[in-house]
């Protein structure tokens, strides 16, 4: 067995060995080589001060007695820490873009930087902490009895003895030495603390390896294997509890996640301690590692330790006991160090966090108010604050202690850590509604918090203080005088709830809907205002924005006072002389704009809190106005992002659309050029034919000799013959060309169409006779006037007649010409009954060189530009040609002109000649 | 992934977690149900949380990645960089 001295010698030793840590950590900080302690891993460690003493020792009791419901107090931060990215980050931002101090400052700021919300707080953060600090005490206290043996009963796990009080005393002082020395150096702007961390972060490693070396030593060594562990009695007991999952399992999982957020000792460490943004996403997925590790162990521990120890042992001090009974005292040594550690860093963070807290929020208003602090005196805030936090320091120590002393035999205080969680997540109503909703007002705050924690100390905090036989037990089993609605753990009646989650849900609800409700019939004031937008948009409006609403005025050696006040002479010196570079002002001395005041505030909220910054700065400022426009305006500019971003999406998809019309013209555009190419070829094709008979037949006429006179004649007529449709293929080409470059040479007239008709008819009758077939006029239309050029309408209309006439061979082939005006157009249909163009024709029918199937076949003689000339005139009048129908039995051609408005200029009747010839 | 998509995973992974971890699900793996010794349960409360680790691992380098690049800690300490979107 362990001595006293011992155990003694190895604590010290411990404490010695965290001094030295904390101060080695101090000076390299000093030094500028933040490296080491400023890393992701050592800010992940830190964290893990939410592991106390209650969950070293406390998670294998709460194991024992309730199964796997202590897991919910790891699953909770887990939650929350791989959801970072969203709470944490925000959080985290606004710490460092604002200087917060502590979470009172934290909501203070928010609303308004009120000073009434912090003291309020403070004052809870105080009022739930105390307790929690008096478990740890007594945490070690007991350790130290059991593995020192001082106490007859210790293989149970019951301390006691006159000694504890002692231990418990010079602990207190031991600790209160280390947070004084190394917690309040100085009043850092940021209120970091590289020693305290660089030694929580060392504690934590500490208690995690004791912790797995215990696991694994119970589990194997004792136990003899996990399988062993689980198929024992005391397992299925554990585990076949009748559902572990109802609503006190969801109530401990968010109660879990609101105190990683909210405990005071989880604000500094992750906010206020955080060195860079990035840490933190380490930590999303290192600390919920380090908790699952911290966890592994805890059930085995909890029924190996159910069946080994003897009945009635104390399963809060398992881990201690259970290497203890196994003979392992080294083991046992280290698990004391161990919860020594958890214990030790709680205590510390925390009361480092309060005495900020206590400082800034209590003893510096009061102390302004003091009229012989006022700014023209000399008074060194610096100093005054300083002392305030070791004052505070002790004092938070000294009511853990006196709570210890008061309760230390009270079963009571195993209660306290989830008490202790239900009080400090009061505060989270009030601090997600003003991260994320502008609307909630200080008033409403005030309200929800004050009302929160008046119930949740009278639903949850007074009856752990009922025992056999005093008021209180009475009060809890009648009701105050008698009132059965008012009973503390059935309010309003309300039954047939775990008393933890009956507290939970009337005080909870009663914030959220109080601070909800009263937001909509208060109003913000215009620092809430600005304040609110800077908070709720933070990753929008950088610190930066506040000047641009908030503008005050003030003497710059007043200001220079005040800063020698508060941030020290050199730090100050240092900050103007920073700023007057930055502002490009000569002399040592910055411009006094409200930018600088805005940024010199933020400088001061980081070592006195923003409300009591504001007062010291409203103390020289003067004619301070909160521009509202420019407030809704930060807000609108969150506004417009989002616009903005809907913009782009618009024109994304606008180009897109631009893109696809760009790929359909490129393909267009390459189809035309396989055209423009298809259609040299065809007109080279289309020369060469009369090209190689005229060659040829003058060849014959240039070598054969005696050529009979009247063939020589026949050749030369052919020669002729080919020349003119040489000429005129090349002729029509350049028509075409004409007409599709829109460069077309003839005037427009008005005249009535009738007379192109008669003109094309008597044009066609020698060629309809050739051919046998009969060409029929019909239905005159009564006068209509057209605005185009006769001439080519004329060669429309020969052109349709005579390729009517051409291809309408055989018996009773007959063309029809009927010509009427259909609303607002006049219209020439020419009909035959001819074979009628197939299918396959049709769609080239009016493009260049497209002849038909049957024309090929017939061998008649014709480039096919006829129709597309033709069609390329008609728009050219505005008109348009169609092939209306085509069938076996002929085909129906349109062509079709807009009436013009004026019937009775006809100039072209007169200016052109006459018909030659009528039928 | 797209930086929307990011944050959507960003707010999903712990909905993902609330809904693995406090919603009935949980009662599927009943207190008497055992796989190779050790209780169904314990097994699958673990599993969870090795994988909701694993998820925030890769998540927080991709988010790290695209989102936080080399802003260092003095950078940061000043001003809020007012480039990133509202979250």
């Amino acid at each position: 067995m362990l001595s006293v001295d011992s155990v003694l010698g190895l604590a010290l030793g411990y404490g010695a060995l965290l001094f030295t840590l904390a101060f080695v950590a101090d000076r390299l900080a000093k030094g500028g080589r933040l490296g080491l302690v400023q890393s992701p891993v050592i800010y992940t460690l830190s964290i893990s001060v939410y592991c106390t003493s209650w969950t070293f020792y406390g998670a294998v009791g709460s194991a024992a007695r309730n199964g796997l419901e202590f897991a919910t107090i790891y699953l909770g931060p887990t939650l929350v820490f791989v959801g970072w990215w969203y709470l944490l980050r925000k959080m985290v931002r606004i710490g460092r873009t604002h200087r917060i101090s502590s979470i009172a400052d934290l909501i203070s700021s928010r609303y308004g930087k009120s000073n009434r919300l912090a003291v309020l707080v403070t004052l809870l953060a105080v009022l739930g902490t105390t307790p929690y600090i008096a478990l740890q005490l007594k945490a070690v206290t007991s350790s130290f009895q059991i593995v020192s043996n001082a106490h007859p009963g210790a293989l149970l796990g019951i301390s006691g003895g006159a000694g504890e009080s002692l231990t418990a005393f010079w602990l207190a002082v031991g600790l209160a030495v280390f947070t004084i020395l190394f917690g309040t150096r100085n009043i850092d702007a940021n209120e970091r603390h590289p020693g305290v961390v660089a030694a929580i972060a060392f504690e934590a490693l500490v208690k995690l390896v004791a912790l797995m070396v215990v696991g694994v030593f119970v589990v194997w060594a004792v136990a003899g294997g996990l399988t062993e562990v689980f198929a024992s009695d005391e397992a299925r007991q554990l585990l076949s509890r009748e559902d572990p999952f109802g609503t006190r399992w969801v109530t401990l999982t968010f109660l879990a996640a609101a105190a990683i957020i909210c405990l005071p000792r989880q604000f500094q460490i992750t906010v206020v301690e955080n060195a860079d943004e990035r840490h933190l996403a380490t930590a999303s997925w290192l600390f919920p590692a380090y908790l699952a590790l911290t966890s592994l162990f805890t059930l085995p521990i909890a029924i190996v330790g159910l069946g080994l120890l003897p009945e009635g042992a104390n399963p809060d001090m398992f881990v201690l006991t259970l290497p203890m009974a196994a003979g392992a005292d080294w083991l046992a040594l280290l698990a004391f160090i161990g919860g020594f550690s958890s214990a030790t860093s709680m205590v510390i963070v925390a009361s480092i966090a309060l005495s900020i807290m206590i400082s800034n929020h209590i003893v510096m208003p009061a102390a302004l108010r003091w009229p012989r602090n006022r700014v023209d005196a000399s008074g060194d805030v610096k100093s005054l604050l300083l002392n305030a936090r070791r004052f505070s320091i002790c004092l938070v120590l000294l009511l853990g202690f006196l709570y210890y002393r008061l309760t230390a035999d009270e079963p009571a205080l195993a209660a306290m850590g989830l008490i202790a969680f239900a009080g400090v997540a009061q505060f989270l109503p009030a601090m997600l509604f003003g991260l994320y909703w502008r609307g909630a007002t200080a008033q409403a705050a005030t309200f929800g918090l004050g009302t929160g924690f008046v119930l949740w100390a009278y639903t949850l905090l007074l009856p752990s203080f009922a025992r056999d036989g005093n008021g209180i037990a009475l009060l809890v089993a009648e009701g105050p005088f008698g009132w059965e609605l008012l009973k503390p753990q059935a309010l309003f009646g309300l039954t047939g709830l775990d008393p933890l989650v009956h507290a939970i849900f009337w005080s909870l609800s009663a914030n959220v809907l109080l601070l909800a409700g009263v937001s909509l019939f208060t109003h913000r004031s215009p620092l809430e205002r600005l304040q609110s937008a800077l908070f709720v948009d933070v990753f929008r409006n950088p610190a930066q924005h506040e000047s641009r609403a908030l503008v005050r005025t003030a003497a710059i050696d007043d200001l220079f006072v005040l800063a020698q006040r508060i941030l020290g002479a050199d730090e100050a010196y240092r900050l103007f002389r920073a700023t007057a570079g930055r502002q490009g002002v000569t002399g040592n001395l910055p411009r006094p704009d409200a930018a600088f005041i805005a940024a010199l505030e933020r400088e001061f909220a980081g070592s006195i809190g923003a409300a009591s910054a504001r007062v010291m700065i409203g103390q020289v400022a003067s004619g301070e106005t909160i521009s509202m426009g420019e407030i809704v305006r930060m807000i609108d500019e969150t506004q417009q992002v989002i616009e903005y971003s809907h913009e782009l999406e618009v024109k994304s998809l606008e180009l897109e659309r631009t893109a696809l019309q760009l790929r359909a013209a490129n393909d267009r555009l390459r189809q035309l050029d396989a055209e423009k190419d298809e259609f040299l070829s065809q007109v080279s094709h289309e020369l060469r034919t009369p090209m190689t008979s005229i060659r040829s037949f003058a060849d014959v006429l240039k070598t054969a000799q005696n050529i009979p006179p009247e063939q020589a004649a026949r050749f030369l007529s052919i020669i002729h013959d080919e020349s003119l449709r040489l000429t005129r293929l090349l002729d029509e080409i350049l028509d075409l060309s004409h007409l599709e470059s829109g460069r077309v040479a003839w005037t427009m007239d008005r005249f009535d169409p009738d007379l192109a008709i008669e003109r094309a008819l008597s044009a066609c009758e020698g060629l309809a006779r050739e051919e046998g077939v009969a060409v029929e006029r019909q239905a005159a239309t009564t006068r209509a006037t057209v605005h185009a050029n006769l001439d080519r309408l004329v060669q429309v209309l020969v052109n349709l007649i005579s390729n009517a006439v051409k291809y309408n061979s055989g018996p009773g082939a007959r063309v029809t010409v009927s010509s009427q005006v259909v609303a607002e157009d006049y219209r020439v249909l020419i009909e035959d009954n001819g074979p009628g163009i197939p299918e396959a024709d049709r769609a080239r029918l009016f493009t260049k060189f497209a002849r038909g199937q049957r024309q090929a076949e017939s061998g008649r003689a014709g480039a096919g530009l006829g129709l597309a000339i033709s069609w390329e005139i008609m728009q050219h009048f505005g008109g348009r040609l169609e092939l209306v129908r085509s069938s076996e039995a002929g085909s129906t051609f349109a062509v079709i002109l807009p009436l013009s408005a004026s019937v009775d200029a006809t100039p072209a009747m007169t200016t052109s000649p006459p018909a030659a010839a009528a039928r | 992934m797209n930086r929307q998509k990011l944050h959507a995973a960003a707010l999903a992974l712990p909905l993902l977690g609330l809904f693995l971890l406090i919603s009935p699900i949980i009662r599927l793996f009943g207190p008497d149900k055992s796989l190779g010794g050790v209780s169904l349960v314990v097994l699958y409360i673990f599993g969870v949380w090795i994988l909701l680790i694993v998820l925030a691992f890769v998540l927080a380098r991709m988010l790290v990645r695209d989102e936080m690049p080399a802003a260092g800690p003095t950078a940061a300490d000043g001003a809020a960089d007012a480039d990133e979107p509202p979250c």
